[in-house]
């Protein structure tokens, strides 16, 4: 399978002042929603539908898609609206959920119907990603961080045996139970639509998703963090008696395209538009006591993450190739450069952030199809 | 610290598919003390004044460190069944309870359960019950110094506080982060109550002496005067200028009041 290319945007809420972060414990979860604009909010959510469907038609692969809760810098409180949406206003696109926070999810067969019904309305283009969720999510949903590994893995089975058991049937599970699994909305895909897990740091994932043989998603860590992290698929692939592909495997890193090099550098800045806000929370929300069972070392080291990118000058967070900006050549070669030191076999493209415009958005997005896409699959 | 050192001793008992790890010291009649949300901090001042005429029994609830949980128990009913066991198993019936917090709602649920292994039955700023007019501190959602230091009423005056948590603070892991684990577990939803708990109560007969501190910012003391209603003859006793943490705060004020009520 050739390098696949996504694109992505958190949907971010911009009708604040992300200064009021010296107000606050971190820009999400206590940040009073009376700073939220619902008229705005309706004219943003619908310009970033616009921009999907620019994606889909210059060709990107593609749309990938993410939920937060009580987060003004991502607008999809529910991943399956979005991908509703994407179902019915694009074409050829596959719909890249990462995903679904399992853990948070009171009903994971609602959950099962959802992405049953996403998947046969888009005509099977669904790939439908899952998360634990931070830690701040089982705040924000008000549900046991002390449970969020086991609920992860029973809604995991609950929601792959109501797409592939022949219902009815009983699930008398731990944490979920179910007098009657027969689901009325089953995939199209067969026997179910593709998994994918995205992570950052955590080792206890990419075993996980190795071990069921998920393609894993680095989320944008450093490269040699993301290295490390592959190099422990390897191994679990090995130990589990499979070699690892390059479809095992992506990286979202952050990209924007302009005409001319001094805008791109202009515009790249948004990537930082909250200057830093995202990661400042309390070691509470972000890992609550419960969250980690085994791994304090991955939190920290997550956190070390977080915090390097915030505390990154611009011109070293392209140094390192943490953001790639410039005029489509520019780009191409860093992303060929990133794609094929990692060796993944999924690129998505983080291309829209803070306070880029439509107008940009769209004509980064047009550079990235009709330039980059092309030069990227001929080499 | 020297007397303190030589008045207790360590002991581990087997028991419910786990070892209950526990610290004894004094002479008289059996005195069983449940440490609160964070959990064990080894042998107390408080303790010390109460092992005066009382053989102090203070074990490490199973999940908080000391004692690891087994697979079964997730909840303070199970709790409360957990030290009913050891009460039978050690043959210590008839003994009396003190429960801080988190403890005193697993005391309570003790005293609902089965009564007649306990003689009288103390509650300190005891967990448990849903406020009307005011809130339980959310301490899942603050940074937890934060919580430590609201828990006092004046922590820079107090040499527990200094002698606990002066060192340097640890983020994460250790036991008093497994502590906090379990207390998420089992309190995290509804947090830090049970809707049927005062109508529970209603049976208890054992004599109850209910203490809180006049300025606990954790539990309000709303909580204190609905345990004293719900329990019939339940006395109320409230520690001026004291926060949450009474056996920090005001040891020998606080074993001075448990041991007038607990005198036979």
């Amino acid at each position: 399978m050739a390098t696949q290319y996504y694109y992505f945007t958190e949907q971010p809420y911009t009708g604040y002042d992300p200064a009021v972060q010296e107000e606050h414990p971190a820009l999400r979860l206590t940040l009073p929603n009376s700073l939220y604009d619902s008229r705005l909010a309706s004219e943003l959510y619908n310009r970033y539908h616009d921009e999907y469907q620019v994606a889909d038609e210059v060709g990107y692969d593609g749309i990938m898609i993410n939920e937060h809760h009580t987060a003004p810098f991502c607008m999809q409180a529910s991943i399956n609206i979005t991908g509703a949406v994407l179902a019915k206003i694009t074409r050829r696109a596959k719909i890249i959920m990462l995903g679904n926070p399992l853990p948070v999810v009171d009903n994971p067969l609602r959950l099962a119907e959802e992405l049953a019904m996403i998947d046969c309305i888009s005509r099977g283009r669904l790939v439908s990603g899952v998360v634990r969720g931070g830690g701040v999510e089982s705040l924000a949903n008000n549900v046991n961080p002390a449970h969020n590994r086991e609920r992860f893995e029973e809604a995991h089975d609950l929601i792959i045996a109501a797409w592939t058991r022949p219902g009815p049937f009983r699930w008398e599970g731990k944490h979920f139970q179910y007098r009657v699994v027969n689901p009325w909305a089953l995939p199209l895909q067969k026997p179910h639509p593709p998994m994918m897990v995205p992570g950052t740091a955590s080792p206890e994932t990419v075993i996980w998703a190795a071990k069921h043989r998920y393609p894993y998603i680095v989320l944008g860590s450093f490269l040699e963090q993301t290295q490390e992290l592959i190099q422990i698929y390897r191994e679990t692939a090995e130990e589990v008696g499979y070699e690892m592909q390059p479809e095992n495997i992506g990286y979202l890193i952050r990209c924007f395209v302009s005409d001319t090099e001094e805008h791109a550098q202009e515009q790249g800045k948004n990537f930082f538009w909250q200057n830093g806000a995202l990661n400042k929370q309390p070691r509470e929300w972000m890992a609550p006591p419960g969250y980690a069972t085994v791994n304090v070392a991955g939190i920290r080291r997550l956190r070390a993450v977080s915090r390097a990118f915030d505390s990154l000058a611009y011109e070293e967070a392209q140094k390192n190739y943490q953001v790639v900006i410039g005029t489509p050549d520019q780009v191409i070669e860093k992303l060929r450069y990133v794609r094929d030191l990692l060796g993944v076999g999924h690129m998505c493209l983080w291309s829209q952030d803070g306070y880029m415009t439509h107008q940009d958005t769209v004509r980064s997005i047009e550079l990235f199809g009709k330039e980059v896409l092309p030069a990227l699959r001929d080499a | 610290m020297t007397m303190a050192e030589q008045a207790y001793q360590e002991e581990r008992m087997a028991l419910a598919d786990t070892e209950l790890y526990l610290l004894k010291g004094g002479n008289g009649r059996p005195f069983l003390v449940l440490h609160g949300v964070e959990g064990h901090e080894g042998w107390l001042p408080f303790h010390d004044a109460l092992a005066a005429n009382a053989t102090v029994y203070v074990p490490a609830h199973p999940g908080y460190g000391g004692t690891a949980r087994p697979e079964w128990l997730e909840t303070i009913v199970h709790q409360a069944v957990f030290y009913h066991w050891f009460i039978e198993r050690a043959g210590l019936a008839g003994l009396d309870v003190v429960g801080f917090g988190i403890g005193g709602w697993i005391a309570a649920q003790m005293a609902v359960m089965c009564p007649q292994n306990l003689r009288r039955l103390v509650l300190v700023n005891a967990a448990g019950i849903h406020p009307q007019e005011s809130d339980i501190l959310d301490i899942f959602i603050l940074p937890w110094k934060q919580v430590i230091e609201r828990g006092f009423y004046d922590a820079e005056a107090c040499p527990e506080y200094h002698r606990l948590y002066g060192g340097e603070w640890q983020e994460f892991g250790g036991p008093r982060e497994a502590g906090r684990t379990m207390s998420i577990r089992m309190c995290f939803r509804p947090f830090m109550y049970d809707l049927s708990l005062p109508g529970m109560l209603g049976k208890v007969t054992l004599p109850t002496l209910v203490v809180w501190g006049a300025d606990n910012h954790i539990i309000p003391p709303e909580c204190g005067r609905l345990y004293r209603q719900a329990i019939p003859g339940a006395t109320l006793h409230q520690i001026e200028r004291c926060g949450h943490w009474p056996h920090f705060e005001r040891p020998e004020e606080l074993a001075g009041v448990i041991q007038t009520f607990l005198a036979p």
